[in-house]
């Protein structure tokens, strides 16, 4: 299907060095879009260079958690912590500026402008730095540049840059919002996003696109990124995760190293069963 | 059956083609339309247009004489339109539904007006110099329209009060207050009782440049070059499209919707409130009848046509202005009612926009295959 063997046992270096954290929760509690409560103290850490799969039945609070980390959703109690520096209920630019790299789990919804050409789309979370934008000016030619560099580093399949987003395939969207959000990040002395959230990244994706998605995800971890993966496939949590948190009806279930847990035992707390 | 069927299909990209040609025959379809109208209330559509035509752009008889009367009456209603044609195109490109352009530039005019009539008196140590009073009543009509654009904005922003109505109703209370004011509190005592403010001075007049054309037009060009400049060039233009092509996405983008919302309106009352400021500078003089007369509504109908580009606006509006000029001839000429360029207008506007779904979709013909007949029919069998 995609011209050659899809190899989905990934290599997952070790990372042994304990790195700093990078995301810390506390107690946070939020409603989602109806005013009912969707996340009931949530708590965990994530430091660089780590990836904390998040499982769970969809609707059981992921995508306010999402929301949360990266400032769309109004936090009612408790705290966020990045990098050390409180950011509990700071507007989305803030926590863009500081780093956090956000793949939503609605490409066309969220993720991006379906009618503005591709270019518009890389540029989306860009678009405020130099040389992108010089003064209160957008300059054309970094723009095409930009795109063009991202298109090629992240294998997006594109007829040109002023083709429509919505035009591209699934995985093609994804590939490009993928590519915008990991280089988003401006720390000085890397190139990438301190922290990545990352929802539903392979959901509704071909073989190919899968496997680009997760050798993405992995080489940020690599990078010394923390990674927050939402996802509802429990084999790709199993195999890309370093922990996994649970949540049943916005609470944390528990945190499981993969190795120490079966797909079983998963599914039970899933349903709602507590393990230390 | 048709051995071939019809499908109607997105197309990938817009065809430049069809970007082009579609416009253009939907323009011709609504003349089309209009004529037959015409022939049914009687009159002689080919000599009704001509009388149009001759009452937009003159006579070539006329111009040799040096006659351009018509064309520069022509451009004189369109710089208004230029301008609240602006003023509407840039809130509709973040889908702020601004119907309010009518009372953002009737509030432009009152403050251009009130600057003229009471600083001389008030602040006598002002130049009385149009160097100085152009500039200040400017500024003071886009003050004027800007604020008034505010408070459905500030509503809409933090109230989340639907703008349609907001703005809409907006005109109607700028509208009354202006009638008050030319009718009763700032009524000339020496006006012979006719409904109207006094003339405003001499030095605070924009001059013209022929007949009634002033260099408010330059004023409308220059700031077709400024929302096109903010629209094409700047992180601003960005953010305002990206608002208008998907509010969510923009929000995760970090765009602030609440802040674009008010600076947005400011800009699209501001321009609404210069087409005041030159209706009444450059063409009344004062504050009378006639300030009022569908500017800002017109200006809906040509931020659509143009699709929201500036340039565009600016051509449109002189087509658009052709036609009310026009339309006004043939009601000499011809004794038809001077409506009949209305439902031209109208006609336009639905050809057009109807016709927009051909440049992204196409009609694509479908060949069937050709089906078995030896499975469908036994009388084939039975010989």
């Amino acid at each position: 299907m995609v011209g050659r063997e899809v190899i989905f046992h990934i290599d997952k270096k070790e990372v042994s060095e304990v790195r700093e954290v990078v995301l810390d929760l506390r107690s946070v509690n939020a409603d989602n879009d109806k005013g009912l409560p969707a996340l009931k103290d949530v708590s965990f850490q994530i430091r660089g260079g780590e990836i904390l799969g998040i499982a769970g039945v969809a609707g059981n609070g992921q995508t306010e958690l999402a929301e949360v980390i990266t400032g769309l959703r109004p936090v009612i109690e408790g705290q966020v912590i990045f990098l050390g520096q409180d950011l509990t209920n700071r507007p989305p630019l803030t926590f863009i500026r500081k780093g956090v790299a956000h793949v939503p789990g609605d490409r066309l919804g969220v993720g991006l402008a379906g009618n503005l050409p591709v270019s518009d789309n890389l540029i989306m979370k860009a678009f405020r730095k130099r040389p992108i934008s010089n003064g209160p000016f957008l300059s054309r030619g970094s723009i095409g540049s930009f795109s063009k560099k991202l298109i090629k580093a992240f294998d997006v399949m594109t007829p040109s840059i002023e083709t429509p987003a919505r035009n591209l395939s699934g995985g093609n969207q994804q590939k490009a919002i993928l590519g915008r959000e990991i280089t988003s990040g401006d720390r000085a002395g890397g190139d990438y996003a301190p922290l990545l959230v990352a929802v539903y990244p392979s959901r509704g994706l071909d073989v190919g696109a899968i496997e680009a998605v997760r050798t993405a995800v992995l080489e940020q971890r690599q990078n010394g990124a923390a990674i927050l993966l939402i996802s509802e496939d429990l084999e790709e949590l199993m195999t890309i995760s370093d922990r996994i948190a649970v949540l049943h009806g916005g609470e944390v279930m528990g945190v499981v190293e993969p190795a120490d847990i079966d797909i079983e035992e998963l599914g039970l707390m899933m349903a709602g069963e507590r393990r230390q | 059956m048709l051995p071939f069927s019809f499908k109607f299909e997105k197309r990938l990209e817009p065809s430049r083609l069809a970007s082009i040609l579609v416009p253009v025959l939907s323009l011709l379809l609504a003349f089309l339309f209009g004529a037959a109208l015409l022939a049914v209330i009687g009159a002689n559509p080919g000599q009704t247009y001509q009388a149009m035509l001759a009452g937009a752009i003159g006579t070539p008889a006329q111009w040799q004489d040096g006659q351009f009367y018509n064309m520069t009456e022509l451009l004189v209603k369109a710089v208004p339109i230029i301008l609240t044609g602006l003023s509407v195109s840039v809130a509709f490109r973040m889908l702020f539904w601004n119907i309010g352009a009518e009372g953002q530039l009737v509030m432009g005019g009152i403050a251009t007006a009130a600057v003229a009539l009471f600083f001389p008196s008030a602040l006598p140590f002002i130049p009385e110099s149009p160097w100085i009073y152009i500039p200040l009543m400017f500024v003071a009509a886009i003050l004027a329209g800007a604020a008034w654009a505010l408070i459905p904005a500030l509503l809409k922003a933090y109230l989340k009060v639907n703008e349609i109505i907001t703005t809409l109703m907006f005109n109607y209370i700028a509208i009354l207050w202006y009638q008050f004011l030319f009718t009763t509190a700032w009524k000339d005592p020496e006006g012979f009782g006719f409904p109207g403010s006094a003339l405003i001075p001499e030095y605070t007049w924009i001059p013209r440049i022929s007949g009634r054309l002033h260099w408010g037009l330059l004023l409308a060009i220059a700031a077709a070059f400024v929302v096109w400049v903010i629209m094409d060039k700047t992180r601003w233009g960005y953010e305002i499209r990206l608002i208008g092509e998907n509010a969510r996405a923009a929000n995760y983008a970090g765009v602030s919707i609440i802040r674009n919302i008010i600076l947005v309106m400011i800009l699209s009352g501001g321009l609404a409130g210069l087409a005041g400021f030159v209706e009444v500078t450059a063409i009344s003089h004062r504050l009378q009848h006639g300030l009022a007369v569908g500017y800002g509504f017109t200006g809906i109908i040509v931020a659509w046509l143009a699709k929201l580009n500036p340039w565009g606006v600016v051509i449109v509006s002189i087509l658009l202005s052709a036609l009310l000029v026009g339309g006004e001839q043939i009601q000499i000429t011809m004794g038809l009612p001077a409506s009949v360029s209305l439902v031209l207008q109208g006609a336009i506007l639905l050809f057009v926009l109807g016709g927009d779904v051909f440049t992204r979709y196409r009609l694509r013909m479908i060949r069937k295959a050709p089906t078995a007949v030896v499975a469908e029919s036994p009388s084939v069998q039975e010989a």
